[in-house]
């Protein structure tokens, strides 16, 4: 081992894959640490107050504002109705009222000062498992973690949303171009993968199709805007470019094409917090038992590795020898790093900060 | 403009004298670095560094491991043991065990993010922004008298900000109260929405005379209040220090109640947790008061940019959350103009596409370093974009300024970040620089290659000698002095001539530098020279018709930068390539 690296990703037939929900603040946890949990299950919600309507009584009720909360009628807690009285006054000698109405449904959370302030509709924030199996962690209001046995591939990017589907994957090898042509209408709701990266015809054509999603190799950063407004999210396995998919990628699509799979093409707002990926819930099916993923620190011959920056962005490749001197790359820079065997046989130097464990 | 504001300044020889090691952390975004600092033959010295990967976010969600990684670096390096399992020994115990005393910075992280209310938005709320721009915070609404929205909408935007911190700002000292009290209100009202812990602090610091009327409105509330000292105190005056200064407390408690294992940095740290910029703004500070002169800053990271400055007798800081190279590239690229990036490409084959693909890229994994001349190509296009949005974004608060055209002269110019300090030649460093900020005149330029400046200016509190005994031996980087024409001659006509006349020496080096033309004339650091200009050239900005120049020595002698101000662009591509291989070649050392 040389140093901790900076990033690890998971990739794995069948894994115990832990995935982590992470909390809004003040939410409440709906689950306890044992729970089994399926796709949907509600994990955790937050009640999150939106509107709020201040009344000030003295003002409105033209009395001091020193005596306005003796003419409150409601009391911090109640809920009311829109246009009921909330303060009252008489007044023409007590023949006639003065009210101060609710300008909406809602429930009295403050009344002091002559002031009321009404809590209007609630929106309820929930966050939901993302992957079926047990939950194994809980810390209210930062994540709920749940594990499953899964195949997974983690992405490197997602238009947002989450789709299941049957995995439909075209082509018989790693290319750089996919034919529109092959999508067809048995696709519809499918999650349709291609080696290739995403092109706007091909884009338009899944569209028309009613694919459920779509997951591409790589992405032209100038297609971004037409990916993130599709109907349907978009998952990119290899990163910004023109860019074929890894064979990795590419035989651990085709070992599940045709099975049942998720597509969490969450946003990564932050790299490392959270990542799309394609999950394989292998529950209940045959198959390899699972390994406990595990985050090695430090960089070891025999990794698997996939290597972050260009020229082989998105490589998935094998640490044959770690240098401890630093080397000079094309770029001009100095860096210390591994000689790398990639899925093509070649071998190649790549910085440390430019690999990702893949556990 | 306004005239210069009264407010404090730095004192580098105040405080009280450290004897021993120090230890000095710093976790930024991507690289977490452990500075040794020790005595060595009568002085201190800067005598190891560790560095390993910030490890704040998953899978390690602890910022210890990085931290341990570094300071075993360090360990390995100089032979002492610093750790007793996971614990700093502190103080030393004998030598080579343990360190005496212990500074930490941190950039790493999320901005803290803050609802700011104030009265009048160019008074108050302008000198309460000024006070947040100085650590990591990212103001998520303002109000003001002014904004038009009743009170309950402000509650609403209030809860839908959902803040870590509210700053009140406003009314000068003894002035009318009614206003602050109406603000008051509606921040209490909202408070009394959340529950206890879910109450953020208030950082009070308006109207003095309101602040105990503040405070027991929080205390009746259940509210926790920190009050500073008014940051306007009077129209004419601005008093940002002490605000400034609660905000790093709180950023420092912020920061040990949210990211793991912070807390147990803090508990090693006599001062908390010192927000990175704000040590940084600190070490520019310092140097101005040690030469008596003007200095600008530029720190480049992953996730900010922080521009610190010493101007016209006053300090500012100011630091961008959404400018950084590469955790924030995405959201600063979006205010870039790709024709503006593509000026500065130099490989062929690298088109507009290239260069969003790579931001793309590069937001994902903002961690990696370019491998190859393409992917450096953008990177260094992309730093200069940052650096001049930056500067541009900061001159703004710089009342001597004016808010267009070059910037104000500086006699020294600070470059760290590893963008900047990372480059393959420190040529390449230095025409980055010289490419965004356009300095005019004679500037000396100085480079952060170890990242030690904002530990230096986080130490100078409890021990300016030793932040200026390390200084004194070099652990800035001098590059050397730019000498810029501001004019424009003609295509193939000389820019500046003249000779070099080295002091103590009989060596003289004649120089005629073309018009767009930059040249490096020999000047080894620590020796100084005297530039004398012959014939007629265009007045230097600052420096008049002056026709001898001081100048000191560095890693790249004295660059007389021909260029003319702004730089000029070829239309042909193939030419503007050319230009700027040219330049480049002219900065390095590697030829």
């Amino acid at each position: 081992m040389i140093r901790t690296l900076h990033a690890y990703g998971r990739f794995a037939q069948a894994a115990h894959l832990r995935q982590i929900h992470p909390l809004p603040e003040r939410s409440t946890p709906r689950v306890i640490v044992g729970d089994v949990v399926e796709v949907g299950t509600l994990l955790a919600s937050v009640e999150q107050p939106r509107e709020h309507h201040v009344l000030d009584v003295s003002v409105l009720l033209d009395v001091q504002r020193s005596e306005a909360e003796g003419y409150v009628i409601k009391r911090r807690g109640d809920l009311v109705e829109q246009g009921e009285s909330v303060a009252e006054r008489r007044v023409f000698l007590g023949l006639g009222r003065r009210r101060v109405l609710a300008p909406a449904a809602g429930r009295v959370v403050h009344v002091r000062g002559g002031q009321v302030l009404i809590e209007g509709r609630q929106m309820v924030d929930e966050v939901r498992a993302t992957v079926p199996g047990r939950v194994v962690a809980v810390e209210p209001g930062i994540f709920i973690t749940v594990q499953t046995a899964a195949g997974v591939a983690q992405l490197v990017w997602g238009s947002g949303g989450r789709v299941t589907g049957l995995l439909a994957l075209l082509g018989e090898a790693p290319s750089l171009t996919a034919d529109p042509v092959e999508l067809r209408a048995d696709h519809r709701g499918a999650i349709v993968a291609i080696s290739a990266p995403l092109s706007a015809v091909f884009l338009r054509r899944a569209a028309n199709v009613g694919v459920g999603g779509v997951v591409a190799a790589s992405l032209p950063a100038a297609l971004l805007e037409e990916a993130e407004e599709a109907s349907f999210p978009i998952g990119v396995t290899q990163g910004f470019g023109s860019l074929t998919m890894s064979r990795t990628v590419f035989e651990l699509l085709r070992t599940y094409n045709g099975w049942e799979v998720m597509l969490d093409a969450c946003l990564p707002a932050d790299w490392r917090r959270n990542r799309p990926k394609i999950i394989i819930p292998l529950e209940g099916q045959q198959h390899v038992p699972p390994v406990e993923y595990s985050v090695e620190r430090g960089l070891a011959e025999g990794q698997r590795v996939r290597v972050l920056q260009a020229p082989h962005l998105g490589a998935i490749g094998v640490v044959q020898t770690i240098h401890r001197e630093p080397r000079r790359l094309a770029s001009g820079l100095w860096a210390t790093g591994a000689e790398i065997e990639l899925e093509s046989g070649e071998r190649t130097f790549v910085p440390v900060a430019n690999l990702e464990h893949l556990g | 403009m306004a005239e210069p504001l009264p407010r404090n300044t730095p004192a580098p020889g105040a405080g009280e004298a450290l004897t021993g090691s120090i230890l000095a952390l710093d976790v930024g975004s991507v690289y977490t670095r452990v500075l040794l600092i020790d005595v060595v033959e009568g002085g201190y010295r800067f005598v190891a560094r560790g560095e390993a990967p910030t490890t704040s976010a998953l899978p390690w969600n602890d910022v210890l491991v990085g931290v341990y990684d570094a300071i075993m670096q360090v360990s390995v390096a100089t032979g002492r043991q610093l750790l007793d399992g996971n614990s700093l020994i502190q103080p030393e115990e004998a030598e080579s065990v343990g360190v005496d005393r212990f500074v930490a910075t941190a950039s790493a992280g999320e901005s803290i993010r803050a609802v700011l209310v104030g009265l009048m938005p160019d008074l108050s709320l302008a000198s309460g922004r000024r006070a947040a721009d100085s650590i990591y915070l990212q103001i998520a609404d303002t109000f003001s008298l002014a904004d038009g929205r009743t009170m309950a909408q402000r509650i609403d935007a209030m809860l839908q900000a959902n803040p870590d911190l509210v700053i009140l700002v406003g009314g000068t000292d003894g002035g009318a109260s009614g206003a602050i009290r109406q603000q008051l209100d509606t921040i209490l009202l909202a408070f009394s929405l959340l529950d206890g812990p879910g109450r953020p602090p208030l950082l009070y610091a308006g109207n003095d005379e309101m602040a105990n009327v503040v405070e027991a409105a929080g205390a009746e509330r259940g509210v926790r209040v920190i009050t500073a000292r008014n940051v306007r105190p009077s129209l004419e005056t601005e008093y940002l220090d002490d605000a400034q200064a609660r905000l790093a407390a709180l950023y420092s408690q912020q920061r040990s109640r949210s990211a793991p294992g912070m807390a147990e940095i803090v508990s090693w740290s006599e001062r908390g947790l010192v927000p990175t910029a704000r040590g940084f703004g600190a070490l520019v500070h310092i140097l101005a008061g040690l030469n008596n002169e003007d200095v600008l800053g530029i720190d480049l990271g992953s996730r900010t940019t922080a521009i610190a400055a010493w101007l016209a007798g006053e300090p500012y800081l100011n630091v961008f959350g959404q400018l950084g190279a590469g955790h924030s590239i995405r959201e600063a690229f979006e205010a870039m103009a790709i024709s503006d990036v593509m000026r500065w490409i130099t490989e062929p084959a690298v088109t507009a596409e290239d260069v969003r693909d790579y931001v793309w890229n590069r937001w994902l994994y903002p961690h990696g370093v370019p491998a190859t001349p393409e992917d450096m190509c953008i990177a260094s296009a992309l730093a200069r974009e940052l650096i001049a949005q930056a500067a541009n974004n900061a001159r703004l608060s710089w009342r001597s300024a004016l808010p267009e055209g070059p910037l104000p002269r500086f006699d020294t110019l600070l470059l760290a970040g590893t963008t900047l300090a990372r480059q393959p030649d420190a040529g390449w460093s230095l025409l980055i620089a010289l490419d965004a900020l356009l300095p005019e005149g004679c500037v000396r330029v100085m480079l952060d290659r170890e990242g030690i400046a904002p530990a230096l200016g986080a130490i100078a509190p409890s021990s300016p000698q030793a932040v200026v005994q390390v200084l004194d031996s070099g652990a800035l980087v001098e590059l050397g002095t730019v000498v810029a024409t501001s004019g424009r001659a003609q295509p193939g006509e000389t820019a500046l001539e003249g000779t070099l006349h080295v002091e103590g020496s009989a060596a003289t080096f004649a120089f005629c530098v073309g018009q767009g033309d930059l040249m490096r004339l020999p000047l080894p650091a620590g020796a100084r020279a005297e530039i004398r200009l012959a014939g007629s050239h265009a007045p230097l900005v600052g420096l008049g018709r002056r026709r001898r120049i001081a100048v000191s020595g560095g890693e790249l002698g004295v660059v007389i930068d021909g260029r003319g101000r702004p730089l000029s662009f070829s239309r042909d591509a193939n030419e503007r390539r050319r230009q700027g291989l040219l330049w480049r070649q002219a900065l390095s050392r590697e030829r």
